[in-house]
């Protein structure tokens, strides 16, 4: 029998998006120059985003919000909702979409996280389960040893963020090639997705203690470090219990300064890049790849996770070598600084494609999980048939979102992503070279780069997948 | 300080044009196809295969639409739209679902092989592209 070409699809909604319109695609691509052209001609000349800028808010808001008792009570919640989704993983039903489990983890979490980062800072700190767990075992070993305890070990490090770039690599991996496991819409079985939380929930807490807590959250726990990244675009952050505003944007450009967070901005964009097309433009190849790997001998589900591995990897390849050759021409501007540093100094500047990336991806895919998350999902989190709270009759309303609300945010998102790239940017150039001729010289090639990915963005958005 | 508030001005009138005459021409290019038709679709399913493979169901938003599968195993015909219309059919035998595409998007049509009334994962039949 001829294997049958797998059925790879959103893995917990059946409905996918319809292509933007040839109107609005050409619309969103002229708008992504005219804009470019403005932004050019309105430079500004003094660097504004580079000093760090803090101004507390008022005492009371400050101690409302930020106390030992929120403190607590964030990660108490955070430590409870993993425990709900090991236990529904485990316990509930092996349907994915009628489990609480991996919705919650692939979209509430996953996607409302960046969300959460994005509007109200590093919320995610507060909330991270190991962080919550590896603080309340350090301050029961201080109570019993009556001085604290010490990592054993020294993070090495020239790995910088690479163990949290590679981290998140295998969760996308996880749910874009694992879950769509082979023949059919299976999916990720929840079983197999909560023994995963539960592998990394293990693997983070023994390297917590081998490195230290704060070490690993900054390094090397994956998801601390990507919703980091998104939280350094909002202006709520506290610093020593106090609650504060800093300038909107101005906490990336100080982002980038540890090895590896190239690769995690690149990741952003390029794991995104290969969702939009693995049933699009890379639809055919890697069906032909997929036969080519099964007719020497791979089994179907093996050739099918290989054959994606292969383009996933080619997108981030390919994402990655947009940016280098963007910061290659740069590096013809004289009075540039070597090329490795050069590429390190504007790796913040993708940070708001990356985001204008996830929010044209999966937009409707939240609102819709989110639908299901606090109906059926809430009340009945096994898929048993209980009703909690009441909801377990609802669902998802998919006239909620029309076309083109959808399309608006979509392509809106992309151009707001480009401009803010370009006001990095401009504004990490004015840092770099000192003066606006030479600032401006090298940033036709950053110009270049942000408009190469905001319209590979709207193409992917354009592609129908038949 | 004069030439940059008027570089942004201009900017912003730049800015402005460009929306309103996105505005202006998007209304003319996006008006919608109506619907209010009856649209029928068949698939057959054999071998565990959708014969002559993957349809592409277009239909317009407020169409009727229905669908008939033809099958060689105890099979569920199942649309992956909210909510969901899904039809037994035994083997041999010819079952079809009607209703209403009432939300755009693009949706799942699959066959899900029932062993022992069991469901079995969905191989795919169409795609069902509902266009607003």
């Amino acid at each position: 029998m001829i294997p049958l070409i797998p059925v790879a699809h959103g893995l917990l909604i059946g409905r996918q998006d319809l292509p933007i319109p040839q109107w609005l695609f050409a619309w969103g691509a002229s708008l992504v120059l005219i804009v470019s052209f403005v932004a050019l001609s309105v430079l500004w000349r003094d660097v504004r985003f580079e000093t760090d800028r803090w101004r507390p808010v008022s005492d009371r808001l400050s101690r409302v919000l930020v106390n030992p008792v929120t403190a607590g009570l964030a990660g108490a919640l955070g430590v409870a909702l993993l425990g709900v989704v090991i236990w529904s993983g485990l316990s509930g039903t092996d349907s994915p979409d009628l489990n609480f489990s991996l919705t919650f983890v692939f979209i509430t979490g996953w996607l409302g996280l960046v969300v959460l980062s994005v509007l109200a800072g590093d919320v995610f700190r507060a909330l991270n389960p190991w962080r919550a767990i590896a603080r309340a075992v350090s301050a029961g070993f201080r109570l019993v040893a009556g001085q604290p305890g010490r990592a054993p070990l020294r993070y090495p490090e020239r790995l910088g963020r690479w163990p949290a770039a590679a981290a998140i690599v295998g969760f996308v991996w996880l749910e874009l090639i694992y879950g769509i496991g082979g023949f059919s819409s299976v999916g990720l079985e929840p079983r197999k997705a909560t023994i995963a939380v539960i592998v990394y929930s293990v693997y983070t807490l023994v390297a917590m203690a081998l490195f230290g807590i704060e070490t690993w959250l900054d390094r090397g726990e994956g998801f601390s470090v990507f919703y980091g990244m998104f939280s350094r675009l909002a202006a709520p952050e506290a610093r020593d219990g106090r609650l504060g505003l800093r300038r909107l944007l101005s906490a990336t450009t100080h982002w980038a300064t540890v090895s590896g967070s190239i690769g995690m901005v690149i990741i952003a964009i390029g794991t995104t890049t290969f969702d939009g097309s693995q049933e699009g433009l890379f639809k055919s190849p890697i069906d032909s790849l997929f036969r080519h790997l099964n007719d020497a001998g791979l089994g179907a589900v093996a050739a099918h996770r290989l054959a994606e591995s292969v383009f996933l990897a080619l997108s981030l390849a390919g994402v990655a070598a947009i940016f280098w050759l963007g910061v290659l021409g740069m590096r013809s501007v004289p009075g540039s600084p070597p090329l490795r540093e050069l590429g390190s100094r504007f790796a913040h500047t993708l940070i708001p494609i990356g985001l204008a990336y996830l929010v044209a991806h999966y937009f409707s895919y939240f609102v819709f999980g989110e639908q299901a998350q606090f109906t059926y999902l809430l009340s009945d989190p096994l898929g048993n048939g209980s009703d909690y709270f009441g909801t377990a009759s609802g669902g998802i309303n998919y006239t909620s979102l029309s076309a083109a609300a959808v399309w608006y945010v979509q392509v809106g998102a992309l151009i707001t992503g480009h401009v803010t790239g370009l006001v990095l940017a401009h504004d990490r150039a004015l840092a770099v070279y000192g003066d606006v001729r030479r600032a401006s010289l090298s940033q036709r090639w950053m110009l270049a780069v942000m408009v190469a990915f905001t319209c590979l963005g709207l193409f992917l958005l354009s592609q129908s997948n038949v | 300080m004069q030439s940059r508030n008027s570089r942004i001005a201009l900017a912003l009138g730049a800015l402005a044009v460009a929306v309103v005459l996105f505005v202006v021409l998007s209304g003319g290019s996006g008006s919608s196809s109506s619907g209010g038709g009856k649209r029928s679709f068949s698939f057959e399913f054999k071998d565990g295969q959708p014969v002559g493979g993957v349809q592409d169901a277009s239909v317009n938003q407020g169409d009727e639409v229905t669908f008939t599968l033809k099958t060689d195993v105890d099979a569920e015909l199942h649309v992956h739209t909210s909510p969901e219309h899904a039809k037994d059919i035994k083997a041999g035998g010819t079952g079809s679902v009607t209703f209403t595409a009432d939300a755009s998007g693009r949706y799942e049509v699959e066959a899900h092989p029932l062993v022992n009334g069991e469901e079995q994962a969905g191989v795919q039949l169409a795609e069902l592209t509902v266009n607003p």
